[in-house]
């Protein structure tokens, strides 16, 4: 009997702590020179909630900076495609007078380092896999549920971090319902 | 002598039930609805202290009224102009209410914090300064109730 009530339990706090904890979290912090602080959590639930709401005119809008790139929506993907199966490398450096920027593949990560000369600096690392389903929508649209449901499924970790002066941002995601 | 009092302590009885059941009910009602609050606390001497709380049934009783006060033509405009959008805004409403409790924009400056967080099955909007702190409680049902009548 006690056996039973054991087993049940366990199944059962399983089954709703694998669904209630399992929430992630975007968190994103603005902290600027002085008292200025900003914090904003948001469930990735609720964001791909918003994110089906986004309007045509948005999707059209990507559609307008892709073909100010000169490339078609099949080029985008071809090239993707080659930036996902290449081995890891540096694929861009810009360095001009004030701004540097390097974009590489490390591991299953694309990350975009600037480095200014004032020295700001930004660092963007974002999952392969969350890319791959940005590009997984119809012709011209980016598929931003999607991306958000293989952002909850790839875990903790930092997205964006900005410096520039006293003024730091930082974009992550983990479970925790509190921003550090 | 026992008898007697009987028949007068059955009625006594009844006549609690009575009035007793609907004030249960209403109880229970606006416990399980919730209560939407206002807070407003000046910190200066005689200033404003206003705390308004009123039950979630209210606001519920209002959207079953909207639709027999709202013009036929005004409510088929409004339909018209959420339709594309009315997918989307069912599940944000919905996901608005069913999403876990935390904390979700804190803004400090200074002496100001602004904070907006969930608890349970309540939005909480808390605005505190120097001068004055206000609160603003709603229930996170609001959304997808509004979207009911239409």
């Amino acid at each position: 009997m006690k056996t039973k009530a054991l087993s049940l339990i366990l199944t059962l706090s399983l089954f709703f702590g694998g669904t209630a904890f399992a929430e992630q979290w975007v968190h994103v912090k603005v902290e600027g020179d002085g008292d200025e602080k900003v914090t904003v959590n948001l469930p990735v639930s609720l964001m791909r909630a918003a994110a089906a709401m986004i309007p045509q005119e948005a999707h059209d809008d990507i559609h307008v900076a892709i073909d100010d790139l000169e490339m078609d929506w099949n080029d985008l993907l071809n090239f993707w495609e080659e930036v996902k199966n290449a081995p890891e490398a540096t694929f861009v450096t810009v360095e001009s007078k004030d701004d540097t920027v390097n974009v590489r593949k490390e591991g299953e990560y694309v990350t975009v380092k600037t480095v200014e000369g004032s020295g700001g600096q930004v660092d963007v690392k974002f999952p392969l896999a969350v890319i791959d389903a940005l590009l997984s929508g119809a012709e011209g649209t980016l598929n931003f549920e999607a991306a958000l449901d293989a952002l909850a499924n790839h875990g903790p970790g930092n997205l964006v971090t900005v410096r520039d002066g006293d003024e730091t941002v930082r974009i992550w995601i983990d479970d925790n319902n509190l921003a550090e | 002598m026992r008898n007697s009092n009987r028949p007068w302590k059955r009625y006594l009885t009844l006549a609690l039930v009575v009035l007793m059941t609907p004030i249960f009910v209403l109880g229970a009602t606006v416990a399980a609805t919730g209560t939407m609050t206002v807070r407003v606390e000046e910190k200066t001497p005689g200033g404003v202290d206003l705390y308004i709380p009123l039950p979630a049934l209210l606001f519920d009783l209002a959207i079953f009224a909207a639709p027999r006060f709202l013009p036929d033509e005004e409510l088929a405009e409004m339909r018209r102009e959420i339709a594309p959008f009315r997918r989307g805004l069912d599940t944000f409403a919905d996901e608005l209410e069913s999403m876990p409790t935390g904390v979700l924009v804190e803004v400090e400056d200074g002496d100001e914090l602004v904070t907006i967080r969930k608890s349970w099955r309540s939005f909480h909007i808390d605005v505190q300064s120097a001068d004055t702190d206000v609160s603003v409680t709603l229930p996170a049902r609001l959304l997808s109730r509004s979207l009911d009548i239409l």
